[in-house]
């Protein structure tokens, strides 16, 4: 959304001694700014430049649209729910607070034989019961409580380099939960011995909308094996969307703190590859295909990679990355300064140029692609709104190239 | 010559006059169409939402178009189905239209924060040291979070309705909606230079504003 523009105004010599990377964080600033302003009824929205959409267009939308409409207040699939503002008493009375102090409980531990995914974990994945290997997933169950509520993480599910933890919240009675896409303010996540990972946080479906009860999905990746690893939460400032008021909630106070062991059994298969990509002028060779039931690894080695030019038709993205110094402080590279590496691992996680087609003829469709760039090696990680099986997919398209699978 | 400026000024007067009224006609068309729709949407759901589509659904599209940033039709379209399911939740909600807003500007604002929100789950991530996100008592601590009560919020809504033409719709088109300076300038006819100018200015603007109220950008 953003891009670098340099302003030069020889009357305002304040400005005129502004960098392109401070106009860059002033105008990430003011975006944020407007996150709650209200576009004024005289806009002139045909400066947005509106087109007739088809048709056989408008069919396809309504039909999507009457489709959410049936699955009813949860809404679009793996989408953050909409949600109404009911008046109402949380009809939950599940736990019972006014402890000051933070209390830590586990209540059990490493269950891996009874592991069954929980009915969540199916919704997150459009998964069936069974249709996971049991040593997959692990039951955690361990809560923290204070006075603003409690955060139960209760299952793990993941493979070698991503995994997945399902969060319960439950608010005081009286207080109601519903925004939309619940966020954390404050999240510190982190990880015995990673060197570099990253995660997100996506609010999933519930019952009620209306009530004080959450169910949240930790997703997250690194680029070494997660297996023993000790994840640690350190999560406050809970805050939802209000989409009326295009504005968020007030963060709810309280933090809460867990911390647990990765015990699963990773499963995937490794199949070696041998395909040249074209990059341009530089050489591009993927290895290696891991395939998981979350999850595809990529790995491609670079020769020559100040020979990179982006290839025809790839539309490079907008703004720039963030660059994380020692002291946690942040700097935006715009992104025609990127180093050579981010540019190609940017191409290389292109969603657009990863395609995965099952034995029925269907296109899996890719839910996220990031990964760990490095000047010669690159390692792509593709996730997807499915669980997937080795056996069902037919074939892999990868920046224009047939993967090898058999 | 003093009387035929004065005519002049009668005539434009006049025409100012005539232009307004024909605004505040087109504004009234507007509003009835919009709440017929509504209630067509409440009674006949299916009917409602197809004309809606029709009439806002490019509107949306070029929204989610501008905020994705990019062009893969399935997401657009995705994005473009949530707004008016979003749109059909709302409908007969009281409280959910603030009096006034017209429905063109509320399902912008639909858009934009859908879009927002698919834009952040296909967003690729390279990774990095894991970052811890609480900024909160940071010096230069985010500004939205120093403006977190409604009365700062209305203080930049105020700042930026205030800017005079084109620069407001400049402002929000950059801003709001993340439009790229050399698109903005190819739409209104003017030079690159001119748009960063108009925006430098708005940015100002807004920058002294906040800062009489203590908040620093």
């Amino acid at each position: 959304m953003s891009e670098v523009n340099k302003v030069s105004d020889m009357n305002n010599p304040a400005d005129y001694d502004l960098g392109a990377e401070e106009i860059l964080q002033e105008e990430i600033a003011i975006q944020h700014l407007m996150e709650g302003y209200i576009m004024p009824n005289n806009f002139n929205t045909d400066l947005l430049e509106p087109q007739e959409i088809s048709a056989v267009e408008q069919q396809r939308i309504l039909n999507q649209t009457m489709q959410h409409m049936q699955n009813g207040q949860n809404g679009p699939s793996r989408q953050s729910t909409a949600r109404s503002r009911r008046s109402g008493v949380p009809r939950r009375k599940l736990w019972v607070f006014g402890l000051a102090a933070v209390m830590l409980l586990a209540m059990s531990s490493l269950a891996v034989a009874e592991f069954a995914l929980n009915k969540d974990f199916l919704g997150f994945f459009n998964a069936e019961s069974g249709q996971l290997p049991q040593q997959s997933g692990q039951e955690i169950n361990m809560q923290d409580s204070n006075e603003n509520g409690t955060l139960t993480v209760e299952q793990v599910v993941g493979d070698k380099q991503s995994v997945y933890v399902l969060l319960d919240f439950v608010a005081p009675e009286g207080v109601v939960l519903d925004g939309d896409g619940y966020q954390w303010d404050k999240a510190h996540v982190m990880l015995s011995q990673s060197t570099g990972a990253g995660y997100y946080f996506e609010e999933l479906p519930d019952d009620d909308p209306a009530d004080n009860h959450l169910r949240m999905m930790l997703c997250l990746q690194t680029n070494v094996s997660l297996k023993g690893q000790r994840i640690d939460l350190n999560l406050g400032g809970l805050k939802g969307y209000i989409t009326e008021d295009m504005d968020y909630t007030q963060p709810l106070p309280g933090e809460w703190k867990l911390g647990f062991v990765l015990d699963y059994t990773p499963t995937s298969d490794v199949l070696p590859q041998n395909v040249d990509i074209k990059l341009g002028e530089a050489t591009a060779h993927v290895s290696s295909l891991e395939i998981s039931p979350f999850t595809i690894i990529v790995d491609v080695d670079v020769d020559n990679p100040e020979g990179y030019m982006p290839p025809a038709g790839y539309v490079e993205p907008q703004g720039g990355s963030v660059e994380i110094a020692d002291d946690g402080t942040e700097k935006m590279i715009p992104y025609s300064e990127s180093p050579v590496e981010i540019k190609i691992s940017d191409l290389l996680a292109d969603l657009d140029r990863f395609e995965v087609t099952l034995q029925d003829g269907s296109v899996l469709q890719t839910s996220g692609g990031g990964g760990n760039a490095e000047l010669n090696h690159h390692q792509i990680i593709f996730s997807f709104n499915q669980l997937l099986n080795l056996e069902d997919i037919a074939s892999i398209k990868y920046q224009g190239q047939e993967l090898q699978l058999r | 010559m003093q009387e035929v400026s004065k005519n002049l000024s009668l005539l434009w007067s006049a025409d100012q006059g005539w232009a307004e009224a024909k605004c505040e006609e087109a504004a009234m068309q507007e509003t009835d169409y919009e709440q017929g729709l509504l209630g067509l949407i409440q009674q006949q759901p299916e009917q409602g939402l197809a004309e809606a589509i029709k009439q806002y659904g490019g509107l949306v599209q070029a929204v989610v178009r501008r905020v994705l940033g990019n062009e893969c039709q399935q997401d657009v379209e995705e994005c473009t189905s949530e707004v008016f399911w979003r749109l059909y939740q709302a409908v007969g909600q009281e409280g959910r239209f603030e009096a006034g807003r017209s429905l063109k500007s509320y399902l912008c604002g639909i858009a934009r924060h859908v879009a927002l929100d698919r834009g952040r789950r296909l967003s690729r991530t390279v990774w990095q040291e894991l970052p811890p996100e609480d900024k909160a008592g940071a010096p230069g601590a985010d500004p939205a979070e120093q403006l977190a009560d409604k009365d700062q919020k209305q203080l930049v809504q105020q700042c930026v309705d205030a800017m005079p033409q084109p620069d407001r719709d400049i402002f929000i088109l950059r801003y709001y909606f993340g439009e790229q300076v050399k698109n903005i300038a190819a739409r209104l006819g003017l030079e690159t230079k001119a748009v960063e100018n108009r925006l430098y200015q708005g940015r100002r603007r807004l920058k002294k504003t906040l800062m009489e109220r203590g908040v620093e950008l």
